[in-house]
């Protein structure tokens, strides 16, 4: 009991002070829960419960909730004094454990994910290399697709034969742990299913143009020929050549449909190709690598499917290529196929001449500048500006987005400077409209706004002068400029310039009021 | 390879089906029924129950029942959306000190992802039991139109009790793989689906194993749970003129003017008029006053309809997503317990002029989608219903005489009896419909006896899996190759980034299709700047204050420099699941000095 009232002390005075931060969370937390917190606190050790149960006395059980209960308020943080019994075989109540196992894991289940990873590529290293590991998956998958390759007997056999080669060579290899790459990738035997890489990632297009002629049987034949090529793509140097390969076609090509097909034959090959290069179909490969390169296909192979099954994208591409789709009409399919070995040569280029580096900005900002967003123009061009300096484009549109951005910050600041003035605070006005004079330093009236404040308030009379000086140089018929500038001059004393200034005034306006009674002050001096 | 679950994580029902002899088969629930309800108790002894029995406490003890949190799932307690909410749910939502919502039950406070967790674990444990088989890997189903907090929060429920969330798929396309297979090219469909918490509407286009969406659109915070608060609201309205008491001061009565409602609801998809009677709502008043009125359908289409003209707005905004028209979708697929009420249906086919396709099963297809797609992604091989496919080649119904609208819904439709008879569309699921919403007609108050009690009897389903795929003819035939059907799903709202002056760059827009990846440049705006903070938001207003904002991050380890030199490519990834990840390179240095992506909040 001593030690219990011991405890109370620091305890009360310390859930006083937090209870009013707590309350803002209508989370208040009771005395036990205090003691918990200020013990476990004071220790910063988990182990510090079983101290906890013998100074309070507190049923373990009840100790359990409140730690429960803090947790998850964010309170302590994890405390491990889970009860690790055995899970019950009763499936429709949740009990305390259940309850504790369930929402007692870390909040970031992220964080488990990567552990989880991390331990599984721990046990890849010690079974060997990872490059390894890859390849051992891939015999697996041309097993399960050797059935499929039985009508062609010749390669069906290669393939066999590859497969066969590389479960050997790995099996043979699991031992040694600095096998290089490329050698376990490439064994001599398995070269030419490297050329087939080569003939199928560019014979693509020219297979499916010469097959439209022929008939419809072979075209259903065509999907099981280049499934047999499919497992030669599916690691990452054969699949990185096909991406490439694809980067330097046109979209008819990339998907192997003529320019003159239907939609739903770009559907069909669209579908086709992605059943293939879809991450999902090659789950299998385990290489995140080679997962990755998926994505990359089947974005490029997406966007190419999404511009040319959509009309009005489609008329715009096809103007980008005039080579290929200005043909269709007339040329034969023979015709075709030459223009497309063509096309694969001339679009990088048309590709590099209209799409500069900095035409993404400068695109952003031309749309930015008609949607009235001149912010945002500005920075587009900047950037547009930084990327590729001197070209004309940018330049002329920066300058326009310049000279709207400075109007409208110009009245901004006038309205801004007028409203100091008015509260008086005239330091702020000048600095409103000093920046104004910055940006249009031909603006006779900021001048002489600033030097009136300058002379009249502040009584900085030497800088007035300058400014209205500078002001009636601008604008030598300037009324109140000139009226100011008389003022001026006659302060300092100079009263012939003061008198040409009002006269001058006279000048212009006739019937001046101030100006005569100015003229009539002054001339007696 | 273990299998993996497909689990349909509803708002008022969870459904969890797995692929067993190439057929998804949905596990059956604790009484029989085929869907468990999404409700959590929280019994005085600080145990939980889950499902059936935590919903037949929902009126005894409406403070300690969790229900609906799926509204709540990544979200934050200051949406306002949320504090709506607050006024309807009958337990208490408090605010985490990081702003984050939890649930309190009696003692205890949840997390939305906690209660997740623990119908997750029901819903896993009812499958072992049933296959006979350990389950570490799931396929959960989140509706279209969550983002990616809400998403990556569905993930974690799911990893913090050990099952491994292989794939979120969204529910319509889940009801789209479930609808079937079909060999010939370009089908266009369009699934709507309106569940009880939440509206998607997909079109997609099925050919040669492939299943594309084109457009997906959705609400988040329209469904069934909507359809029951405004017949709470109408009755509530009468009850109050009548007798001058409002309902809505005590959460008990609310709790029971609710589950009047919502068995009024079901009972209107098949009757003309439902007698709603609630006896003494409110006890402590001491007049005698009964709610006890009937309500008519067309009353309560009347309060409805507005709800319902919504979701065919948009439908028609996804049909313009994916630039088609109404014409050129083959079949319209209804999914979700809601549209079973006839003014849905009605709605709907004014719309499209034609029948409605009601050949799956609205409230477990999306479940057995799920599960197709988890074999399909752990190479199992599947037999799609291909009779489905059949029946769906036959010429168009014949023009109803008029008033043969009802007959659909007296089929299928919930409460209707045992002596309806039914046709070719699943005539056991319908039954087995009857029997789970007699469970809740009458619940069982035991909360201490029925738990404790879990015979073996029980975990028998009353009507074999199996006979759900009656139809066998054309499944002999039509056996398909070991090609796995490939989904390919869009992101169904923006994701980008705030620029400069606080405007929004949307870097993947909605509609795109998943995997997607987009690198941007950006470059730094002051001299000798080292770190760039990056906001990421999602959603389709017109304004970033009113997105959410999925996170912000920072570029450390940029090299000093004048402004504008500096060239960092920042990738901006969304996975098949929809979920977000970002990463960064220096473009100058090229990948020598990586960039950090140091997340605030990511």
């Amino acid at each position: 009991m001593d030690e219990k009232e011991h405890l109370s002390v620091p305890v009360l005075t310390q859930s006083e002070e937090e209870e009013a931060e707590e309350e803002k969370y209508r989370l208040e937390l009771n005395y036990l829960e205090w003691i918990v917190v200020v013990n476990l606190s004071s220790s910063g050790d988990p182990e510090a419960v079983s101290d906890i149960v013998s100074k309070t006395q507190l049923d373990p059980d009840e100790l359990e909730n409140v730690l429960e209960g803090l947790r998850l308020r964010g309170v302590i943080s994890r405390v491990g004094a889970n009860g690790a019994s055995a899970e019950e075989d009763n499936d429709e109540i949740f009990d305390e454990t259940d309850f504790a196992r369930i929402t007692g894991r870390p909040v970031n289940g992220y964080a488990a994910e990567e552990n989880a990873l991390s331990t599984a590529e721990q046990a890849e290293e010690e079974e060997g290399s990872e490059v390894e590991s890859i390849e051992m998956t891939l015999p697996a998958r041309e097993k399960t697709a050797a059935p499929a390759t039985e009508k062609a007997p010749q390669e069906g056999d290669d393939k066999e034969g590859v497969s066969g080669e590389t479960v050997a060579s790995s099996d043979s290899d699991a031992g040694e742990t600095q096998e290089g790459p490329p050698k376990v990738e490439v064994p001599e035997e398995a070269r030419p299913e490297e050329a087939a890489v080569f003939q199928f990632t560019e014979g693509v297009a020219r297979t499916q143009v010469e097959v439209e002629s022929e008939t419809a049987q072979d075209k259903r034949e065509r999907p099981e020929k280049e499934d047999k090529q499919d497992e030669a793509v599916l690691d990452a140097e054969g699949l990185s050549r096909y991406l490439q390969s694809l980067k330097d076609k046109h979209y008819y090509d990339m998907l192997g449909v003529s320019p003159s097909a239907e939609r739903v034959e770009i559907r069909g090959a669209y579908y086709d190709l992605v059943s293939r290069f879809h991450p999902d179909q090659n789950r299998n490969v385990e290489d995140k690598k080679v997962q990755e390169i998926l994505a990359d296909v089947f974005g490029i192979l997406t966007k190419a499917y999404e511009t040319l099954y959509r009309k009005k994208e489609r008329l715009k591409y096809d103007r980008t290529i005039p080579k290929v789709t200005g043909a269709q009409e007339s040329e034969e399919d023979e015709a075709l196929a030459m223009l497309f070995d063509e096309s694969s040569a001339y679009l990088p280029a048309a590709k590099k001449d209209s799409k500069p580096a900095g035409w993404s900005f400068y695109e952003a900002a031309v749309e930015a500048f008609q949607a009235g967003d001149y912010n945002a123009a500005d920075l587009n061009f900047k950037l547009a500006a930084g990327m590729e300096p001197g070209r004309a484009e940018y330049v002329e549109g920066l300058e326009k987005t310049r000279e709207i951005i400075n109007k409208s910050r110009l009245t901004e600041l006038k309205r801004e400077g007028k409203w100091q003035e008015d509260q008086r605070r005239y330091h702020e006005a000048i600095a409103c409209f000093s920046q104004a004079v910055d940006l249009d330093p031909t603006d006779p009236d900021l001048r002489y706004a600033l030097a009136r404040i300058r002379f009249l308030k502040t009584m900085d009379r030497i800088r007035a002068e300058e400014d209205i000086s500078w002001a009636i140089s601008l604008d030598p018929d300037h009324v109140e400029g000139l009226l100011l500038l008389g003022r001026i001059q006659a302060w300092k004393g100079n009263f012939e310039a003061a008198i040409e200034a009002f006269k001058k005034v006279l000048a212009i306006q006739p019937g001046h009021k101030k100006a005569h009674q100015a003229l009539e002050l002054f001339a007696s001096h | 390879m273990s299998r993996i679950l497909g689990i349909d994580l509803g708002t008022s029902t969870t459904c969890a089906a797995v692929v067993i002899d190439g057929e998804p088969v949905v596990i059956p629930g604790i009484r029989g029924s085929r869907v468990t309800p999404s409700y959590v108790y929280v019994i005085e002894d600080g145990r939980i129950l889950i499902g059936e029995n935590a919903k037949s406490e929902a009126i005894a003890d409406p403070y300690n029942t969790i229900w609906a949190t799926k509204r709540l799932i990544g979200r934050r307690f200051n949406d306002p959306s949320v504090q709506q909410c607050i006024e309807r749910l009958s337990y208490k939502i408090l605010p985490s000190k990081q702003g984050d919502i939890l649930v309190q039950g009696r003692n205890k406070l949840f997390t939305p992802v906690n209660v997740a967790s623990l119908i997750l674990k029901f819903a896993t444990r009812l499958a072992v039991k049933h296959a006979n088989e350990n389950f570490e890997k799931a396929v959960i189903t989140v509706p279209a139109s969550f983002n990616d907090l809400q998403r990556k929060a569905t993930k974690m429920a799911g990893e913090n009790i050990g099952l491994e969330v292989v794939r979120l798929v969204n529910e319509p396309t889940a009801a789209a793989l479930a609808w079937g297979y079909h060999e010939e090219s370009d089908k266009t469909i369009a699934v709507y689906d309106l569940g009880g918490g939440t509206f998607d509407v997909s079109i997609l286009a099925v050919g040669k194993g492939v299943y594309e969406v084109l457009a997906t659109r959705g609400n988040s915070w329209l469904g069934g749970e909507d359809f029951d608060n405004r017949l709470v609201a109408h009755v509530a309205a009468k009850f109050r003129d009548q007798y001058g008491i409002n309902v809505f001061n005590d959460k008990m009565a609310h709790q029971r003017v609710k589950t009047a409602s919502e068995k009024a609801k079901i009972e209107l998809s098949v009757k003309e008029t439902s007698r709603m009677y609630v006896p003494e709502p409110c006890p402590d008043v001491s007049r005698v006053a009964d709610i006890d009125y009937d309500i008519t359908r067309t009353e309560f289409n009347g309060l409805i309809e507005d709800l319902v003209d919504q979701t065919v707005l948009t439908f028609q905004d996804a049909l313009r997503d994916a630039e088609l028209d109404i014409d050129e979708v083959d079949n319209v697929i209804l999914v979700g317990g809601m549209t079973r009420v006839p003014l849905v249906r009605d709605k709907i086919e004014a719309f499209i002029g034609r029948k409605s396709d009601q050949s799956i099963d609205p409230d477990e297809a999306v479940a057995k989608g799920a599960a197709i797609h988890a074999a399909a992604l752990a190479g199992v091989e599947v037999l799609l219903p291909a009779a489905v496919s059949t029946r769906k080649k036959q010429p168009p119904s014949p023009p109803q005489e008029p008033g043969a609208e009802w007959e659909p819904s007296s089929e299928r439709g919930p409460g209707g009896g045992r002596e309806t008879t039914l046709d070719n569309t699943g005539s056991v699921s319908a039954s087995e419909a009857n029997q789970e919403w007699e469970d809740r007609e009458t619940p069982i108050e035991m909360p201490e006896a029925g738990p404790e009690a879990p015979e073996e009897e029980k975990w028998r389903p009353v009507g074999k899996p199996e006979e759900e795929e009656a139809p066998a003819e054309g499944l002999e035939t039509e056996r398909r190759s070991a090609k796995a059907p490939l989904l390919i799903d869009v992101v169904s709202q923006s994701v980008g980034i705030a620029d400069m002056a606080g405007l929004f760059v949307p870097l993947i827009k909605h509609n795109s299709k998943l995997p997607a990846k987009v690198s941007q440049v950006v470059t730094t705006c002051v001299d000798q700047q080292m770190a760039i903070r990056i906001s990421v938001y999602q959603g389709e207003e017109k304004y970033v204050r009113d997105k959410v904002m999925l996170g912000e991050f920072v570029l450390q380890g940029i090299e000093k420099a004048p402004r504008g030199t500096a060239q960092i490519l920042v990738t901006f990834n969304i996975d098949q699941s929809g979920l977000f990840t970002v990463s960064a390179r220096d473009l100058k240095t090229n990948a020598a000095k990586e960039i950090r992506v140091e997340g605030l909040n990511l």
